[in-house]
């Protein structure tokens, strides 16, 4: 046993501290993949290839982050169809929103997540909602 | 016996400057040993070589024949009575001594302790003011106590610095026989078995009581001028009385004086002890050889050195907290600031929002493009009062409870760095009184950040979760004070440890990026250590089904976290805190 004076933290210390701060900044990175963005293993929308060609991605699923603008037309069974912003992208694109998402309260400027289908005609429907 | 074979230690900025040079010198069991010599000579460094707080750069400390470099000295081996006090000033003597019991001797049942405890203080003379507490003792009264926390474990070496400064002659006559009686311990049937008689060194700026002592070793600029009885010192330095040597010291040089005793040394011990039979006579009879000419003659053996168990970890954290509530709980004046900030920090961020939180008017976006404007222009507006008024709210009681956090742990081992030291030296655990702090702390932690949680959300009608508000919260408020923990366990003070945690505390608000926004790469930099830009960030995403979040998230530059990694942070924090603080409190700071 060394003297008082002489007994240091000892090394093996220091490393687990340097495992623990790789471990907390590793964990928080998958965290922060996982939970910022939930539809992580989702492709983005490409806008400009939906709007040249919107049938040849239909039944395709993807995912968008919007601004929400307008309210374009209300049904109680069918849902919502707003007019949205895409993040990053000059276009506007219209998103229904089904009737199972009624009980959100969903206004103009907010930011969603979107996972999205293309269906026929190119109609883009949300099949989840976050907020961002 | 303790033997010191050429120490030496160098002045940390010149190497060919000493504090100590080539001291060698023997010290029998039961022995009493005046260490003497003007401010600065080296006294107290030789006691802290000795007790191993200090290496020396050359030089072997040995004990009972093993040399202290390669196996120290155990806890129960030694006590060390430092300068400065060694007892928490809210506590009575008897509570002191019982505290030092369980923290240092493991296996005894309480009836045992109790009687021991009663013992010691008989020992020391303290019976009649046991119930007292350690804040009104006389300096007489307080060195006493410190003698008897060292006796705890029956150390068979025994190092008192200076235990007799700033005493009156009646009081100091009084330690200096209480050491006497602790050197020669363990003369009666009933005390053999556990009083062992003592190697005690005693450290002193006084010459008159050297008489008491069997030694006297006297200490020049860090040379060994002298080491013989009492009655030798005035012939050997033609002394008229004991009270001029430091006088006398002066007129040569301590090298002089040093290679005068090395030439005169053995002849001295010649002519009135023969050096070498005392030390053979020491070596087999130590008590005989203890008693040189002052103090009672011991008849008796040396036994083997009692050895006390080390309390396990649980006791000695379950003693540590009870001792830290029943201190706080004691200190009216620290009870009555936590109170006052339990009570009226919550009240502060309530005042703000007394009548709760404003209804937000949707956008209608119907009528022309000129209404739709106008509307857009009001609504802006409105969204931004709001938004700024639960922002600030959010982010008040998170900085608020920052600095409840900072009160809380920035003092916590910093102002009594000095005692832990000593109760570590003594065979505490750092890890029993981390544990302990942790446990205490955790308490405040959770009471602040409840109420704060409940009383706001009661009043002012937050919406949200208020299982997952206070969860925050109290995440937050824990992650501030194993912070501040961890400061205060590795500054040398307790006015640096508040004043480095009160600055912490200013740099939240700025840094969180809350109130103004962070360039990005500043932010990207600052924020993973901001605290309160987690607590602020996961409280709002509490609000997240709500119109205010969508306000706020419009109005603010600074990005939302997510609750989850708002948490993940925190607790990273809390468990970093922690780390720091095990590790300050694992390294030495008796400097």
């Amino acid at each position: 046993m060394p003297r008082r004076a002489s007994s240091t933290v000892q090394p093996s210390w220091i490393i687990g501290c340097v495992v623990l701060l790789g471990a907390a900044i590793v964990g928080g990175r998958l965290l922060y993949q996982n939970v910022s963005d939930p539809y992580r293993t989702l492709t983005p929308l490409d806008v400009t290839a939906y709007v040249e060609n919107a049938n040849s991605l239909r039944g395709n699923v993807y995912k968008i982050s919007v601004t929400v603008g307008t309210q374009l037309a209300w049904s109680p069974t069918a849902g919502r169809l707003y007019s949205v912003e895409v993040e990053g992208k000059p276009e506007v694109l219209a998103v229904l929103i089904p009737a199972q998402f009624n009980h959100l309260n969903i206004q103009k400027g907010q930011r969603y997540f979107f996972k999205i289908e293309i269906g026929d005609k190119g109609i883009l429907r949300a099949s989840d909602v976050r907020k961002v | 016996m303790l033997e010191l074979q050429n120490v030496s230690l160098a002045t940390p900025r010149a190497a060919d400057s000493w504090l100590l040079h080539h001291v060698s010198a023997r010290f029998p069991r039961g022995h009493l040993c005046a260490v003497v010599g003007p401010s600065g000579c080296g006294k107290s460094t030789l006691l802290k070589i000795i007790a191993g707080v200090r290496e020396p750069d050359d030089g072997t400390v040995l004990w009972e024949g093993r040399d202290l470099a390669e196996q120290d000295l155990d806890p129960h081996e030694i006590g060390y009575v430092p300068q400065f006090s060694i007892a928490f000033e809210l506590l009575t003597v008897a509570e002191s001594i019982d505290t030092a019991l369980r923290l240092r001797v493991g296996g005894l049942s309480d009836e045992q302790r109790l009687a021991r405890a009663a013992e010691i203080i008989a020992d020391v003379g303290l019976t009649e003011i046991a119930d007292r507490r350690v804040r009104v003792l006389s300096g007489g009264q307080k060195r006493r106590l410190a003698l008897a926390l060292e006796i705890v474990t029956s150390p068979t070496l025994l190092l008192c610095d200076e235990v007799t400064s700033g005493l009156d002659p009646k009081a100091e006559d009084e330690i200096v026989r209480l050491l006497r009686k602790l050197a020669t311990a363990g003369r009666s049937a009933a005390e053999e078995n556990r009083r062992q008689p003592r190697t005690v060194l005693s450290v002193t700026h006084s010459l008159r009581h050297l008489m008491l002592h069997d030694s006297v070793a006297v200490l020049s600029e860090g040379r060994l001028v002298f080491h013989g009885p009492p009655q030798l010192l005035k012939h050997y330095f033609h002394l008229a009385t004991p009270e001029d040597l430091f006088p006398r010291l002066s007129k040569r040089s301590a090298d002089d004086w040093h290679a005068s005793w090395k030439k005169h040394r053995a002849a001295y011990h010649a002519a009135l002890h023969d050096d070498e039979q005392e030390v053979a006579r020491a070596e087999d009879d130590p008590i005989e050889a203890a008693g040189i000419k002052t103090g009672p003659r011991i008849e008796q053996k040396i036994g083997a050195p009692v050895v006390f168990d080390r309390p396990r970890f649980s006791s000695q954290f379950a003693t540590l907290l009870l001792r830290r509530w029943r201190i706080f709980l004691r200190d009216h004046g620290h009870l009555a600031l936590q109170l006052a900030l339990l009570f009226g920090f919550p009240c502060l961020v309530v005042i703000f929002a007394w009548d709760g939180l404003p209804q937000i008017q949707n956008l209608t976006g119907s009528g022309s493009a000129l209404q739709q404007l106008l509307e857009s222009a009001s609504f802006a507006l409105r969204s931004s009062r709001i938004a700024s008024l639960v922002s600030g709210l959010v982010m008040f009681q998170v900085i608020l409870l920052t600095l409840v956090a900072s009160n809380n742990s920035a003092r916590e081992i910093a102002g009594e760095r000095a005692i832990f030291e000593k109760e570590k030296f003594a065979g505490l655990r750092p890890a029993s009184y981390l544990a302990s702090k942790a446990c205490f702390l955790a308490v405040l932690v959770l009471a602040q950040s409840l109420w704060m949680a409940v009383f706001v959300n009661t009043i002012c009608r937050f919406p949200g979760d208020l299982l997952t508000q206070s969860a925050v919260l109290v995440l937050v408020n824990g992650a501030m004070t194993a912070v501040c923990l961890g400061i205060s366990s590795i500054v040398k003070t307790a006015e640096h440890a508040s004043l480095l945690s009160v600055y912490l505390v200013g740099f939240q608000l700025p840094l969180s990026g809350a109130v103004l926004a962070l360039p990005h790469f500043i932010g990207w930099l600052t924020r993973p250590f901001i605290a309160a830009y987690w607590g602020w960030s996961g409280y709002l995403q509490t609000m997240r089904d709500t119109r205010f979040y969508d306000v706020v998230q419009s109005v603010s530059q600074t990005e939302l976290s997510v609750l989850q990694l708002s948490c993940w942070v925190l607790g990273s924090h809390i468990l970093g805190g922690l780390l720091i603080t095990y590790l300050g409190c694992k390294r030495s700071h008796w400097e």
